[in-house]
């Protein structure tokens, strides 16, 4: 990188901001980008699981204002059913065909005037359906379920996908392993919550066969294919575009695929193009969700309190369908199962398991609040049981400073970090010692008060090639090969040597316009007011491949190295054009505040002048220089390979690390927590803008404080959602937020991603959850097995419900 | 989602309005601030066949001060009345109490007889209206009658409140004692949800700090806010923990608190307890303090 | 007396950013929706529908208040500000520079709601800040951006 930047790792403010706050941002629902949108209103099931045995649409039809009914048979008719990421037979299409398996699942589609027209006919559709007892459990495979409680024919016990690794010696090291503890865990469904809730709007050209569909996808694009071939046309015919502002997604709108289908297929049929905004209860009970998970941890240690082996055995409620890129949940991990440890054993027995609940996908942290909940939780259990501080615990195990790159026994490549020194910070930031000594003596009657900490490696830039761990190795071989962790940007000059940037990161609320911006003035050594960036995306115009889209924190890693070698590619160029008109050697040339200079001097060439002289004089060019100022850059970082023959695969491209240390009061009468403060440290390489890192991580930790303490998606047994409105669903407000919230950075340079930059959004989400209940069980004194920690549940660890339950120690 | 259709008529006058009511009955649903009606429809949980919006008559959007009580009409804006009351320390529990309902941009909206018709039995209106012995004037075509706090509530969601019948105001009644104490404490989930268990409290003491009065109410943890008997058994005493944590244990263990997500009956019970005690110490602190006041002047 | 049967369009008229508007719409009509679908102001974000998420706050006579928690038709007469009709008065640009450089903007869609409630009182003391912020649900930032901005509002008009 160029050590002159002026604006790459300055705390920039956004150049979205100004639209956006003065209410002239463009999201989904206020588009209408073709003429005789109609509306579309969705019939959902009632039911967690039950035959359709019949559909009445004819009343409905008859409605004010109605287009067009269509039933899940007329539309899945349409359709082949998506390409999922299992070998077990399971057929997904993005509505129920002859059988409902999760409530909420799309039935049949109204498409009238208005909304509210098409809300009118949903209740005149007459559905007359056999129930069937519902699936609600995860931990039961091999227990040969009941036939009535199989979701999809051929499917054994529900279990979409399993799998077992085994990485060193683990089953030998348990056996000789000085101490052995076994507990299970229990993470629960939660999901995102953007405040904008997904939509679609679809157009079909009858002529030509092709689809455009806008809606607030943001990735991951491989699921354009999947899309196209659910619609059984080849890819070139489906135009997929994303506004250029998104209202949040923290990963939960990549599942609005499906509906992006659904519509399309739709609009087909009712011959207009069809608009269909999702409402709030739709997005609760229907949208996604993060999976829960219950995973039952051993871990083996010697007498010094060295971890030696670790198994684990996870089991994730994956919902009624497995639905790509499921179920991705349990490998994105793979490659850091083992956290910031140095542990050489390890077994992993995996299980996807169908359940009638909502199918599940990417929520902000995805992958890593399953894991790290339980094995930050299983270290300070550990240490107790040993009696040091858990501090010291995880400083006996850390991966020491100077082993970096780092090769994790499942095959992840650590590139940088120095964990002790981010540890000792976060130490010292929170004044963990002086409060650990004075917490006793605080606690009054009713109130304890305790200290907790998560140590999180932090996967950013996911490699594409993990999801097909979901196979073994032989169906692997029969497949081809999947790797990389990609990004395209494209940066264009104009005549006038108007710059513009052209994005496939498909921000949601992140700010890559603004980073973009830094990044290309930098290069090009222009104001940042000179570069405009457009973060629309389009698949038919924009530079994009499979891995494009915001999702595993991949822009700072993957995106802004794309946008940075474009910029260089157009700088390079204009440099050559440069070197041949000053006859000089292009080695002698720099770019500075625009212009071209010659050594020391500056020339009569500026950035304007070439480009125009590229534009308007083609003619003139010298050879080996087209015409055009228009470069897209196609970079994917190193290291992310296909899965070995042996299962190991470094699932990340890069891996920061951060501590995030919680110090709460608890009152043992009400179960009530309050959180006093939160430290966080953050390894996240080179801060691009540290303004919106700080924006990411306050984000990230309301987010993970929102799972500890108050999200959870409760079902019934019979499958109902109880927690489908905002009422009942609680999302932390700024009440719940800590006053004191303390924000730390160790930067370890790396040198996996050309600018420095590693992910750090995610981390947060993925070390709350433990490093809250490791602070609520140091001011119990009872261990914690799981989340939300609800008031009532917190009551109920102090005061069992019934006989005390012993500690199988 | 949207709401489903109906009819719509806006009375300008409350003649107009309970003749409509006389008219359709249960069909109807009066529209006043909506903030829990127009969810519910927009959800078309409810879908009413006629909405009569009394938004237009003005008669009962009034605040007026009456001799024994402070009327506040049906229309009043709970930000009004609390804005009204912001500075008197007479009405200092409807303020304190007040200040847990939703949020301020549903208070500009919400009114105080919605609040309390709705009947909500964890919301914080009719826990303070019962606690505070208030009295509802409801109008029909046959005349006005008003009923006392204690009776009005009849189950979750239901008053005596009768189909052709309008509440037109709520009359708050002035505390007798001005060396009256007040406190109210709530646990909700987040700031600004409904009460898991709430407690409104009123109490007076003499100059030796004894109790000489007691009024406890209780929101959230059953069908209808709860006042609670018994608290004469204190009278004459002072304050101790000890005393109030035994009565209070006596007292929830007679409560029959619903289940939900938030809490089970026993966890209900243990949280009512504790909001009756820190309301009851937060009272009984206020009253002491007035007394105080008084031997310094 | 004013009535509507079933389908029936009403008429009303409502000031909309200063501008008087007269439209025969259903009804049951959402204030939310009147202003996005009939009158183009989409500036006001629909988040939730049940009064919950705050980002339809509009200001109502002044009092920031749901816009889809209202029948268009109820505030026949009424005043209605929408984030276009704010952004126009002289405060705005004070309060557009501190959530800028406060960084209390993400996705934005929470943003034109809870300038509703900044400016619909002015002269919010910190606690009264608190208690209108937590009737806005944002998942962006934490909060913590939006809260500095707006203290900072504060606390330079206790200054002034």
């Amino acid at each position: 990188m160029q050590s002159d930047s002026l604006w790459i790792g300055r705390p920039v403010s956004r150049v979205e901001d100004e639209r956006l706050i003065r209410g002239q941002g463009r999201f989904i629902a206020d588009m209408n980008p073709v003429p005789g949108i109609r509306h579309a209103a969705i019939l959902r099931s009632p039911h967690a699981h039950a035959v359709i045995r019949s559909i009445d649409i004819n009343q409905a039809l008859g409605k004010r204002g109605v287009v067009g009914i269509f039933t899940g048979e007329m539309i899945a008719r349409e359709l082949d059913p998506f390409p999922v990421g299992v070998s077990a037979p399971i057929q997904y299409y993005p509505i129920a065909r002859s059988k409902v398996r999760y409530v909420g699942e799309p039935v049949a589609v109204v498409v009238a005037e208005s909304r509210y027209l098409a809300e009118d006919a949903l209740s005149d559709i007459i559905v007359q359906y056999d129930a069937l007892p519902s699936s609600m459990d995860i931990e039961t495979p091999g227990t040969h379920l009941d036939p009535s409680v199989l979701l999809h024919d051929g499917v054994l016990d529900n279990v979409a996908n399993h799998r077992v690794f085994e990485y060193g010696q683990c089953g030998r090291e348990l056996q000789i392993a000085d101490v052995v503890l076994t507990h299970r865990f229990t993470y629960p469904r939660n999901t995102a919550v953007p405040i904008e809730t997904y939509g679609v709007i679809a157009a079909y050209e009858p002529g030509t066969d092709y689809y455009t569909v806008w809606s607030n996808f943001h990735g991951p694009f491989t699921l354009h294919s999947v899309m196209a071939h659910a619609l059984k046309i080849s890819t070139h015919k489906l135009r997929l575009l994303s506004p250029g502002d998104i209202g949040g997604s923290y990963g939960v709108k990549s599942a609005v695929y499906p509906y992006a289908v659904l519509m399309a297929v739709v609009s087909r049929l009712s011959g207009c193009p069809v608009k269909w905004i999702e409402d709030r209860l739709e997005h609760m009970q229907a949208s996604s969700s993060a999976t829960a998970r219950i995973t039952d941890v051993t871990m083996g240690l010697n007498s010094q309190g060295k971890i030696t082996a670790l198994k684990l055995v996870q089991y994730d409620d994956v919902g009624a369908y497995i639905r790509a890129p499921e179920p991705a949940t349990l490998y994105r991990t793979h490659g850091n199962l083992t956290g910031a440890y140095d542990i050489r054993n390890l077994t992993v027995e995996n299980y996807a398991v169908m359940t009638n609940r909502v199918p599940t996908g990417l929520v902000r942290g995805y992958g890593g609040p399953q894991l790290y909940f339980p094995l930050e939780r299983m270290v300070d259990i550990a240490a107790r049981h040993f009696g040091i501080d858990p501090a010291e615990m995880r400083r006996r195990n850390f991966i020491r400073a100077g082993a970096f790159p780092y090769t994790t026994i499942s095959g992840g490549i650590y590139d940088s970090g120095n964990y002790q020194a981010v540890l000792d910070q976060a130490l010292e930031t929170s004044e963990y010692d002086r409060f650990r000594g004075q917490k006793t003596a605080m606690s009054s009657r009713s109130i304890r008060y305790g200290i907790g900490m998560a140590a999180v490696v932090e996967p950013s830039g996911s490699n594409m090639g993990y999801v097909s761990l979901a196979f073994t190795p032989d169906e692997r071989a029969k497949q081809w090969p999947k790797s990389g962790a990609a990004a395209a940007a494209t940066v264009a000059v104009d005549l006038l040597g108007g710059i513009t940037v052209l994005l496939d990161s498909v921000p949601e609320g992140q700010g890559h316009e603004t980073v973009a911006r830094q990044i290309v003035a930098d290069v090009l050594t222009v104001p940042m007011e000179a570069v405009r960036v457009i973060a629309e995306m389009d698949t038919a115009t924009r530079a994009w491949t499979v891995s494009s889209g915001s999702y595993s924190s991949r822009f700072a890693s993957a995106g802004s190295s794309a946008i940075y070698g474009a910029a260089q590619k157009v700088r390079d160029k204009l440099l050559a054009l440069a070197a041949i008109k000053l006859g000089a050697d292009v080695s002698t040339l720099r770019l500075r505040e625009g212009w071209i200079w010659h050594d020391h001097r500056k020339t009569v060439w500026s950035l304007k002048r070439l480009a125009g002289l590229i534009h308007w004089n083609p003619e003139e060019l010298p050879e080996g220089i087209g015409a055009g100022v228009y470069e897209s850059c196609y970079f994917t970082l190193p290291n992310v390979a296909a899965p070995s023959t042996d299962d190991r695969i470094n699932s990340s491209a890069v891996y920061g690390f951060l501590v995030d240390i919680v110090k709460l009061a608890v009152d043992i009468e009400t179960g009530h927590i309050q959180l006093l403060d939160y430290t966080t440290v953050h390894d996240a390489g080179k801060l691009l803008n540290p303004l919106l890192a700080q924006g990411q991580i306050h984000g990230g930790m309301a987010f993970g404080i929102g799972s500890a303490l108050y999200e959870e998606m409760v079902y019934d047994e019979r499958g109902q959602l109880l927690t489908g409105s905002l009422m009942d669903y609680l999302v932390p407000t700024a009440g719940e937020m800590p006053e004191h919230l303390n924000l730390g950075h160790h930067s370890t340079p790396t040198d996996s991603t050309p600018l420095g930059a590693k992910g750090l959004g995610e981390g947060n989400v993925m070390a709350a959850g433990a490093a809250i209940a490791n602070a609520l069980a140091d001011a119990l004194g009872v261990e914690v097995f799981n989340l939300p920690l609800t008031p009532q549940m917190v009551f109920h660890l102090v005061h069992p419900p019934h006989e005390k339950e012993v500690d199988p120690k | 989602m949207k709401p489903a259709l109906f009819d719509y008529f806006r009375p300008q006058n409350l003649p107009e309005a309970l003749s409509l009511l006389d008219e359709f009955g249960t069909d109807a649903k009066i529209l006043a601030g909506g903030q829990s009606l127009i969810p519910l429809m927009n959800m078309r949980l409810a879908q009413p066949r006629i909405i009569i919006d009394i938004n237009g008559i003005a008669e009962i959007g009034q605040i007026r001060e009456k001799a024994e009580a402070l009327e506040v009409g049906a229309l009043v804006r709970q930000r009004a009345l609390a804005r009204y009351v912001h500075t008197d320390g007479m009405w200092e529990l409807l303020r304190l109490g007040m200040a847990h309902i939703g949020h301020p941009q549903t208070r500009n909206q919400g009114t105080v007889g919605g609040s309390i018709a709705h009947a909500d039995p964890s919301a914080e209106l009719p826990l303070l209206f019962l606690t505070m012995d208030g009295e509802a004037e409801i109008a029909s075509l046959r005349g006005n009658r008003k009923v006392p706090a204690e009776q009005f509530f009849q189950f979750v969601f239901s008053t005596v409140i009768q189909p052709h019948e309008l509440l037109r105001a709520v009359h708050w009644k002035r505390p007798a004692s001005k060396t009256a104490g007040f406190g109210f404490y709530e646990f909700s989930r987040r700031a600004g949800d409904f009460a898991m268990a709430a407690a409104a409290a009123i109490v007076e003491i003499d100059a030796q700090r004894r109790f000489t009065s007691i009024r406890l109410g209780l929101g959230g943890v059953g069908p209808t806010p709860v006042l609670v008997q018994g608290g004469d058994m204190l009278y004459g005493r002072t304050w101790s923990d000890n005393l109030i944590g035994s009565w209070l244990e006596d007292v929830t263990k007679g409560l029959d608190p619903p289940q939900d997500l938030a809490a089970n009956p026993d966890f209900r019970r243990r949280l009512a307890g504790a909001a009756a005690h820190k309301s009851l110490f937060s009272a009984y602190q206020s009253a002491n303090g007035k007394w105080e006041g008084r031997t310094h002047e | 007396m004013n009535k509507w049967m079933h389908d029936e369009l009403a008429v009303v008229t409502m000031t909309v950013n200063g501008h008087v508007y007269r439209r025969a719409i259903e009804p049951r009509l959402l204030l939310s929706d009147f202003l996005r679908d009939e009158l183009g102001l989409t500036g006001t974000h629909v988040g939730c529908e049940q009064g919950l998420c705050g980002a339809c706050t509009v200001l109502i006579d002044g009092a920031a208040a749901r816009s889809c928690l209202n029948l268009a038709v109820s505030l026949n007469g009424k005043d209605i500000t929408t984030i276009e009709g704010i952004r126009k008065r002289p405060q705005f640009p004070a309060i557009a520079q501190s959530l800028s450089r406060h960084h209390g903007v993400q996705c934005g869609f929470c943003t034109p709601g809870i300038v509703a409630s900044m400016i619909s009182e002015e002269e919010a003391t910190q606690e009264e800040m608190d208690d209108l912020l937590a009737g806005h649900l944002c998942r962006c930032t934490g909060y913590v951006g939006i809260r500095e901005a707006w203290k900072d509002l504060i606390q330079k008009k206790a200054g002034e």
